[in-house]
Protein backbone atom coordinates (compact mmCIF):
# COMPACT_ATOMS: atom_id res chain seq x y z
CA UNK A 1 0.00 0.00 0.00
CA UNK A 2 0.92 3.51 -0.74
CA UNK A 3 1.97 5.31 1.94
CA UNK A 4 -0.13 8.28 2.83
CA UNK A 5 1.94 11.29 1.63
CA UNK A 6 3.25 9.56 -1.43
CA UNK A 7 -0.22 8.32 -2.00
CA UNK A 8 -1.58 11.59 -2.39
CA UNK A 9 1.35 12.90 -4.38
CA UNK A 10 0.32 10.04 -6.55
CA UNK A 11 -3.44 10.77 -6.56
CA UNK A 12 -2.32 14.36 -6.86
CA UNK A 13 0.04 13.86 -9.82
CA UNK A 14 -2.27 10.93 -11.71
CA UNK A 15 -5.50 13.58 -11.12
CA UNK A 16 -3.48 16.39 -12.88
CA UNK A 17 -1.69 13.75 -15.47
CA UNK A 18 -6.11 13.19 -16.03
CA UNK A 19 -6.69 16.85 -16.87
CA UNK A 20 -3.80 17.33 -19.35
CA UNK A 21 -5.31 15.49 -22.20
CA UNK A 22 -9.16 16.85 -20.98
CA UNK A 23 -7.78 20.71 -21.60
CA UNK A 24 -6.73 20.10 -25.10
CA UNK A 25 -10.25 18.64 -25.73
CA UNK A 26 -11.72 20.80 -24.41
CA UNK A 27 -10.79 22.96 -27.75
CA UNK A 28 -10.62 20.02 -30.31
CA UNK A 29 -13.29 17.59 -29.43
CA UNK A 30 -12.03 15.00 -31.96
CA UNK A 31 -8.29 14.57 -30.25
CA UNK A 32 -8.03 11.70 -28.47
CA UNK A 33 -6.98 11.73 -24.94
CA UNK A 34 -3.79 9.43 -24.48
CA UNK A 35 -3.01 6.94 -21.72
CA UNK A 36 0.81 5.24 -21.78
CA UNK A 37 1.34 1.72 -21.19
CA UNK A 38 4.37 1.97 -18.97
CA UNK A 39 6.69 -0.78 -17.27
CA UNK A 40 7.63 2.78 -14.75
CA UNK A 41 5.38 5.03 -13.50
CA UNK A 42 6.96 8.55 -14.47
CA UNK A 43 7.00 9.71 -10.99
CA UNK A 44 6.91 6.74 -8.31
CA UNK A 45 9.61 4.81 -9.67
CA UNK A 46 9.20 1.59 -7.29
CA UNK A 47 5.48 1.35 -9.09
CA UNK A 48 5.96 -1.11 -12.08
CA UNK A 49 3.55 -1.92 -14.96
CA UNK A 50 1.18 1.07 -14.79
CA UNK A 51 -1.44 2.61 -16.75
CA UNK A 52 -0.64 6.28 -16.78
CA UNK A 53 -3.06 8.27 -16.22
CA UNK A 54 -4.89 5.53 -14.63
CA UNK A 55 -7.73 7.47 -13.95
CA UNK A 56 -9.55 8.86 -16.63
CA UNK A 57 -12.97 10.79 -17.57
CA UNK A 58 -13.84 11.30 -21.22
CA UNK A 59 -16.90 12.52 -22.76
CA UNK A 60 -19.73 10.03 -24.42
CA UNK A 61 -18.02 9.65 -28.20
CA UNK A 62 -14.75 10.66 -27.45
CA UNK A 63 -11.92 8.31 -28.25
CA UNK A 64 -8.90 7.03 -25.64
CA UNK A 65 -5.41 6.17 -27.35
CA UNK A 66 -3.50 3.98 -24.98
CA UNK A 67 -0.21 4.15 -26.54
CA UNK A 68 2.50 1.28 -26.23
CA UNK A 69 5.37 3.18 -24.98
CA UNK A 70 6.87 0.98 -23.18
CA UNK A 71 7.29 -2.98 -24.38
CA UNK A 72 5.51 -5.87 -23.65
CA UNK A 73 1.75 -4.55 -22.67
CA UNK A 74 -1.55 -4.18 -24.22
CA UNK A 75 -4.80 -3.00 -23.10
CA UNK A 76 -7.79 -4.81 -22.57
CA UNK A 77 -11.69 -4.68 -21.30
CA UNK A 78 -11.77 -6.40 -17.90
CA UNK A 79 -14.89 -8.98 -18.48
CA UNK A 80 -17.75 -7.59 -16.17
CA UNK A 81 -16.24 -4.04 -15.89
CA UNK A 82 -17.85 -2.26 -18.97
CA UNK A 83 -20.97 -1.16 -19.26
CA UNK A 84 -23.51 -4.07 -20.35
CA UNK A 85 -24.08 -2.53 -24.08
CA UNK A 86 -20.86 -1.60 -24.60
CA UNK A 87 -18.54 -3.39 -26.65
CA UNK A 88 -15.08 -5.10 -25.15
CA UNK A 89 -12.02 -4.62 -26.24
CA UNK A 90 -8.33 -6.19 -26.50
CA UNK A 91 -5.57 -4.81 -28.01
CA UNK A 92 -2.30 -6.36 -29.36
CA UNK A 93 0.74 -6.43 -26.91
CA UNK A 94 3.72 -4.00 -28.66
CA UNK A 95 0.67 -1.80 -30.28
CA UNK A 96 -1.16 1.44 -29.90
CA UNK A 97 -4.99 1.20 -29.93
CA UNK A 98 -7.41 3.37 -30.45
CA UNK A 99 -10.66 2.61 -28.14
CA UNK A 100 -13.98 4.68 -28.88
CA UNK A 101 -16.16 5.10 -25.71
CA UNK A 102 -20.00 6.02 -26.80
CA UNK A 103 -21.64 4.45 -23.86
CA UNK A 104 -21.69 6.38 -20.60
CA UNK A 105 -20.77 4.36 -17.52
CA UNK A 106 -17.16 2.81 -16.00
CA UNK A 107 -15.08 0.96 -17.81
CA UNK A 108 -12.58 -1.05 -15.97
CA UNK A 109 -9.55 -2.11 -17.98
CA UNK A 110 -6.02 -4.13 -17.51
CA UNK A 111 -2.71 -5.37 -19.52
CA UNK A 112 -3.29 -9.35 -20.06
CA UNK A 113 -0.18 -10.31 -18.79
CA UNK A 114 0.61 -8.01 -15.78
CA UNK A 115 -3.32 -7.72 -14.56
CA UNK A 116 -2.14 -9.66 -11.50
CA UNK A 117 0.85 -7.62 -11.11
CA UNK A 118 -1.53 -4.36 -11.01
CA UNK A 119 -1.34 -2.57 -14.17
CA UNK A 120 -5.65 -2.17 -14.56
CA UNK A 121 -6.73 0.94 -14.88
CA UNK A 122 -10.39 3.29 -14.82
CA UNK A 123 -12.14 4.83 -17.46
CA UNK A 124 -15.41 6.94 -16.27
CA UNK A 125 -17.31 7.63 -19.61
CA UNK A 126 -19.47 11.00 -18.59
CA UNK A 127 -22.97 11.35 -19.28
CA UNK A 128 -26.29 9.83 -18.22
CA UNK A 129 -26.43 6.40 -16.44
CA UNK A 130 -22.72 6.02 -16.32
CA UNK A 131 -22.79 4.68 -12.75
CA UNK A 132 -25.52 2.16 -13.62
CA UNK A 133 -22.63 -0.80 -13.58
CA UNK A 134 -20.53 0.90 -10.48
CA UNK A 135 -21.76 -1.65 -8.24
CA UNK A 136 -20.93 -4.57 -11.05
CA UNK A 137 -17.93 -3.25 -11.90
CA UNK A 138 -16.98 -2.72 -7.93
CA UNK A 139 -18.16 -6.11 -7.28
CA UNK A 140 -15.83 -8.02 -10.06
CA UNK A 141 -13.32 -10.25 -8.09
CA UNK A 142 -9.65 -9.03 -9.30
CA UNK A 143 -6.42 -11.53 -9.02
CA UNK A 144 -3.54 -10.66 -7.36
CA UNK A 145 -2.17 -7.23 -6.79
CA UNK A 146 -5.33 -6.04 -8.99
CA UNK A 147 -7.42 -5.65 -5.97
CA UNK A 148 -5.18 -3.63 -3.79
CA UNK A 149 -4.99 -1.38 -6.68
CA UNK A 150 -8.29 -1.18 -7.50
CA UNK A 151 -9.09 -0.26 -4.13
CA UNK A 152 -7.23 2.77 -4.74
CA UNK A 153 -8.30 3.23 -8.07
CA UNK A 154 -12.09 3.55 -6.60
CA UNK A 155 -10.48 5.76 -4.47
CA UNK A 156 -8.88 7.81 -6.31
CA UNK A 157 -12.17 8.39 -8.86
CA UNK A 158 -14.07 9.09 -5.87
CA UNK A 159 -11.37 11.79 -4.87
CA UNK A 160 -11.65 13.13 -8.27
CA UNK A 161 -15.56 13.43 -8.25
CA UNK A 162 -15.81 11.17 -10.83
CA UNK A 163 -18.10 9.05 -9.08
CA UNK A 164 -21.14 11.47 -8.75
CA UNK A 165 -24.25 11.58 -11.15
CA UNK A 166 -23.11 13.58 -13.99
CA UNK A 167 -24.59 16.88 -14.28
CA UNK A 168 -25.06 16.37 -18.21
CA UNK B 1 50.12 8.76 16.19
CA UNK B 2 50.84 6.26 14.23
CA UNK B 3 49.62 3.69 17.16
CA UNK B 4 46.43 5.81 17.12
CA UNK B 5 45.97 5.65 13.75
CA UNK B 6 46.49 1.43 14.02
CA UNK B 7 44.50 1.05 16.85
CA UNK B 8 41.44 2.89 15.02
CA UNK B 9 41.89 1.22 11.75
CA UNK B 10 41.59 -2.42 13.80
CA UNK B 11 38.11 -0.83 15.69
CA UNK B 12 36.90 -0.08 11.88
CA UNK B 13 37.84 -3.05 10.39
CA UNK B 14 36.67 -5.36 13.15
CA UNK B 15 33.64 -3.36 12.64
CA UNK B 16 32.93 -4.16 8.99
CA UNK B 17 33.69 -7.86 9.83
CA UNK B 18 30.76 -8.13 12.18
CA UNK B 19 28.24 -5.73 9.81
CA UNK B 20 25.40 -8.04 8.32
CA UNK B 21 26.83 -8.54 4.83
CA UNK B 22 24.50 -9.14 1.95
CA UNK B 23 24.19 -13.40 1.33
CA UNK B 24 24.05 -14.91 -2.22
CA UNK B 25 21.50 -17.26 -3.04
CA UNK B 26 22.87 -20.28 -5.03
CA UNK B 27 19.64 -22.34 -4.82
CA UNK B 28 16.41 -20.86 -3.55
CA UNK B 29 15.58 -17.19 -2.41
CA UNK B 30 12.37 -16.29 -1.69
CA UNK B 31 11.32 -12.40 -0.57
CA UNK B 32 8.40 -11.45 1.37
CA UNK B 33 6.78 -7.79 1.35
CA UNK B 34 4.64 -7.47 4.07
CA UNK B 35 2.46 -4.53 3.05
CA UNK B 36 -0.23 -2.80 5.49
CA UNK B 37 -3.22 -4.50 3.54
CA UNK B 38 -2.08 -7.56 1.79
CA UNK B 39 1.35 -10.22 1.59
CA UNK B 40 3.41 -10.86 -0.87
CA UNK B 41 5.62 -13.49 -1.70
CA UNK B 42 8.48 -14.35 -4.63
CA UNK B 43 10.58 -17.02 -5.34
CA UNK B 44 13.48 -18.01 -6.94
CA UNK B 45 16.10 -20.60 -8.41
CA UNK B 46 16.95 -22.01 -11.35
CA UNK B 47 14.05 -23.34 -13.07
CA UNK B 48 14.93 -26.94 -12.53
CA UNK B 49 15.46 -26.50 -9.19
CA UNK B 50 12.87 -24.64 -8.82
CA UNK B 51 10.33 -27.20 -10.25
CA UNK B 52 11.96 -30.05 -8.77
CA UNK B 53 11.82 -28.43 -5.03
CA UNK B 54 8.23 -27.58 -5.11
CA UNK B 55 8.11 -30.66 -6.59
CA UNK B 56 5.95 -29.43 -9.91
CA UNK B 57 5.42 -30.65 -13.28
CA UNK B 58 7.55 -29.07 -15.57
CA UNK B 59 4.99 -29.60 -18.20
CA UNK B 60 2.86 -26.89 -17.40
CA UNK B 61 6.04 -24.69 -18.89
CA UNK B 62 4.84 -24.08 -22.43
CA UNK B 63 7.48 -25.41 -24.69
CA UNK B 64 8.20 -26.52 -28.50
CA UNK B 65 10.96 -28.32 -29.40
CA UNK B 66 12.47 -28.07 -26.29
CA UNK B 67 12.45 -24.37 -26.33
CA UNK B 68 10.23 -22.36 -23.96
CA UNK B 69 7.83 -21.00 -25.76
CA UNK B 70 7.61 -17.03 -24.62
CA UNK B 71 5.23 -15.62 -27.21
CA UNK B 72 2.34 -17.92 -25.12
CA UNK B 73 3.43 -15.97 -22.15
CA UNK B 74 1.63 -12.78 -23.27
CA UNK B 75 -1.87 -13.99 -22.45
CA UNK B 76 -0.63 -13.98 -18.75
CA UNK B 77 1.54 -16.87 -16.36
CA UNK B 78 -0.32 -16.80 -13.03
CA UNK B 79 -1.45 -20.62 -13.91
CA UNK B 80 2.13 -21.54 -13.91
CA UNK B 81 2.85 -19.73 -10.53
CA UNK B 82 -0.32 -21.53 -8.91
CA UNK B 83 0.66 -25.16 -10.16
CA UNK B 84 4.08 -24.36 -8.80
CA UNK B 85 3.52 -23.77 -5.87
CA UNK B 86 0.65 -25.98 -5.38
CA UNK B 87 2.32 -28.13 -2.76
CA UNK B 88 3.24 -25.18 -0.29
CA UNK B 89 1.48 -24.24 2.64
CA UNK B 90 1.75 -21.12 4.05
CA UNK B 91 0.39 -20.13 7.93
CA UNK B 92 -0.04 -16.36 8.91
CA UNK B 93 -0.62 -16.49 12.52
CA UNK B 94 -1.56 -20.50 12.26
CA UNK B 95 -4.18 -19.87 9.44
CA UNK B 96 -3.83 -21.16 6.34
CA UNK B 97 -2.84 -18.37 3.84
CA UNK B 98 -4.47 -18.40 0.13
CA UNK B 99 -1.50 -17.03 -2.16
CA UNK B 100 -2.63 -16.28 -5.41
CA UNK B 101 0.07 -15.99 -8.32
CA UNK B 102 0.79 -12.54 -9.73
CA UNK B 103 3.01 -13.81 -12.24
CA UNK B 104 5.72 -16.11 -13.37
CA UNK B 105 8.96 -15.27 -15.71
CA UNK B 106 12.01 -17.30 -16.97
CA UNK B 107 14.97 -15.35 -16.93
CA UNK B 108 18.58 -16.31 -18.85
CA UNK B 109 20.36 -17.77 -15.65
CA UNK B 110 23.51 -16.30 -16.78
CA UNK B 111 22.27 -13.09 -16.40
CA UNK B 112 20.89 -13.57 -12.87
CA UNK B 113 18.53 -10.28 -11.47
CA UNK B 114 19.17 -8.94 -8.38
CA UNK B 115 16.23 -10.36 -6.14
CA UNK B 116 16.77 -8.97 -2.78
CA UNK B 117 14.20 -6.41 -1.94
CA UNK B 118 10.19 -6.50 -3.12
CA UNK B 119 10.97 -4.46 -6.26
CA UNK B 120 13.50 -6.52 -6.98
CA UNK B 121 10.96 -9.26 -6.82
CA UNK B 122 8.38 -7.48 -9.06
CA UNK B 123 10.68 -6.65 -11.75
CA UNK B 124 11.79 -10.57 -12.23
CA UNK B 125 8.17 -11.28 -12.57
CA UNK B 126 7.41 -9.05 -15.42
CA UNK B 127 6.74 -10.42 -18.87
CA UNK B 128 8.55 -8.35 -20.22
CA UNK B 129 10.78 -7.87 -23.40
CA UNK B 130 11.49 -11.58 -23.67
CA UNK B 131 7.41 -11.53 -25.47
CA UNK B 132 9.30 -10.05 -28.53
CA UNK B 133 12.90 -10.86 -28.29
CA UNK B 134 14.02 -14.19 -30.51
CA UNK B 135 14.72 -16.02 -27.34
CA UNK B 136 15.57 -19.77 -27.78
CA UNK B 137 16.29 -21.37 -24.44
CA UNK B 138 15.72 -24.36 -22.35
CA UNK B 139 14.83 -24.53 -19.17
CA UNK B 140 17.76 -25.77 -18.10
CA UNK B 141 19.55 -22.37 -19.47
CA UNK B 142 16.93 -20.56 -17.58
CA UNK B 143 16.13 -19.13 -13.64
CA UNK B 144 12.80 -19.08 -12.82
CA UNK B 145 10.97 -16.12 -10.91
CA UNK B 146 7.24 -16.13 -9.84
CA UNK B 147 5.61 -13.50 -7.29
CA UNK B 148 2.44 -14.68 -5.12
CA UNK B 149 -0.43 -12.51 -3.66
CA UNK B 150 -2.43 -12.66 -0.42
CA UNK B 151 -5.10 -10.62 0.72
CA UNK B 152 -4.22 -10.24 4.47
CA UNK B 153 -1.22 -8.30 6.26
CA UNK B 154 1.22 -9.89 8.01
CA UNK B 155 3.04 -7.28 8.94
CA UNK B 156 2.72 -8.23 13.10
CA UNK B 157 2.40 -12.11 12.39
CA UNK B 158 4.34 -15.19 12.33
CA UNK B 159 4.37 -17.02 9.04
CA UNK B 160 5.26 -20.57 8.71
CA UNK B 161 5.91 -22.24 5.26
CA UNK B 162 5.71 -26.02 4.46
CA UNK B 163 6.48 -27.69 1.91
CA UNK B 164 4.18 -31.19 1.32
CA UNK B 165 7.31 -33.73 0.07
CA UNK B 166 10.48 -34.30 1.26
CA UNK B 167 13.60 -32.28 -0.58
CA UNK B 168 15.22 -34.15 -3.06
CA UNK B 169 18.41 -32.59 -3.30
CA UNK B 170 20.21 -30.40 -0.68
CA UNK B 171 19.21 -26.79 -0.64
CA UNK B 172 20.09 -23.51 0.41
CA UNK B 173 17.74 -21.32 1.30
CA UNK B 174 17.91 -17.40 1.60
CA UNK B 175 15.00 -15.31 2.91
CA UNK B 176 14.81 -11.84 2.56
CA UNK B 177 11.60 -10.39 4.95
CA UNK B 178 10.13 -6.71 4.74
CA UNK B 179 7.61 -5.22 6.72
CA UNK B 180 7.58 -2.54 9.48
CA UNK B 181 9.69 -0.61 7.68
CA UNK B 182 12.83 -3.21 8.12
CA UNK B 183 13.98 -5.99 7.32
CA UNK B 184 15.50 -9.38 7.69
CA UNK B 185 17.14 -11.65 5.63
CA UNK B 186 18.18 -15.52 7.09
CA UNK B 187 20.55 -18.24 5.25
CA UNK B 188 19.38 -21.64 5.58
CA UNK B 189 20.09 -25.18 4.56
CA UNK B 190 18.25 -28.31 4.46
CA UNK B 191 19.23 -31.77 3.47
CA UNK B 192 17.95 -34.10 1.06
CA UNK B 193 14.94 -36.12 2.28
CA UNK B 194 14.04 -33.13 4.71
CA UNK B 195 10.26 -31.46 4.49
CA UNK B 196 11.03 -28.02 4.53
CA UNK B 197 9.93 -25.85 6.98
CA UNK B 198 10.38 -22.16 7.94
CA UNK B 199 9.02 -20.28 10.56
CA UNK B 200 8.99 -16.39 10.17
CA UNK B 201 8.62 -13.82 12.99
CA UNK B 202 7.74 -10.50 11.63
CA UNK B 203 10.80 -8.42 11.05
CA UNK B 204 10.78 -5.91 14.32
CA UNK B 205 12.58 -2.72 14.66
CA UNK B 206 14.01 -4.56 17.96
CA UNK B 207 15.27 -7.20 15.56
CA UNK B 208 17.28 -4.58 13.50
CA UNK B 209 18.51 -3.06 16.29
CA UNK B 210 20.17 -6.73 17.61
CA UNK B 211 21.54 -7.05 14.15
CA UNK B 212 23.73 -4.02 14.60
CA UNK B 213 24.65 -4.38 18.28
CA UNK B 214 27.67 -5.76 17.48
CA UNK B 215 28.29 -3.26 15.02
CA UNK B 216 27.58 -1.11 17.38
CA UNK B 217 29.58 -2.20 20.43
CA UNK B 218 32.91 -2.66 18.52
CA UNK B 219 32.73 1.20 17.23
CA UNK B 220 32.05 2.15 20.64
CA UNK B 221 34.94 0.73 22.38
CA UNK B 222 37.12 1.72 19.03
CA UNK B 223 35.50 5.17 19.94
CA UNK B 224 36.65 4.55 23.67
CA UNK B 225 40.25 3.05 22.79
CA UNK B 226 40.69 6.12 20.73
CA UNK B 227 40.16 8.32 23.63
CA UNK B 228 42.48 6.72 26.40
CA UNK B 229 45.18 6.42 23.89
CA UNK B 230 44.79 10.49 22.61
CA UNK B 231 44.32 11.69 26.11
CA UNK B 232 47.27 9.52 27.24
CA UNK B 233 49.23 10.72 24.07
CA UNK B 234 48.32 14.49 25.66
CA UNK B 235 49.91 13.41 28.97
CA UNK B 236 52.82 12.44 27.71
CA UNK B 237 53.16 15.58 25.89
CA UNK B 238 52.28 17.76 28.72
CA UNK B 239 54.88 15.74 30.55
CA UNK B 240 57.29 15.93 27.91
CA UNK B 241 56.79 20.34 27.99
CA UNK B 242 56.79 20.51 31.87
CA UNK B 243 59.94 18.26 32.43
CA UNK B 244 61.72 21.10 29.58
CA UNK B 245 61.15 23.92 32.55
CA UNK B 246 59.42 25.82 30.39
CA UNK B 247 56.40 26.15 32.11
CA UNK B 248 57.79 27.29 35.41
CA UNK B 249 58.50 30.46 36.40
Amino acid sequence: MLKSQSRRTFIATSAAASLVPALPMMAQAQEPVIVEMLTKHPTEARLRNVFFPRVVSVEAGQTVLFKATDRSHNSASIDGMIPESAEEWDGRINEDVEVTFDVPGIYGYKCTPHAATGMVALIVVEGEGKLDNLEAAQGVRQRGRAKAVFEEIWEEAAEMGLLEPSSA
Amino acid sequence: MKRIGAVAFIALAAAVAVAPSSVRADDLSIIINRADTFTEVYVSARAETLFATLDADTGVVPMQNGLVEYASFASGTWDIGDTLLKSATLLIDQQVAQLEAMSFMLHPADDKLRFETPLDGMISIGVCNALTSDNSYRLSDLTGYAGYYIDRDSTGGTMNLTLANPLPHDLSLTIFDYGAHTHTHKAMKFMQGTQLRITLDPPQQTRRIRDILPFTLVLMIGAMLLHILLTADRAQKHRAVKDTGLLSR
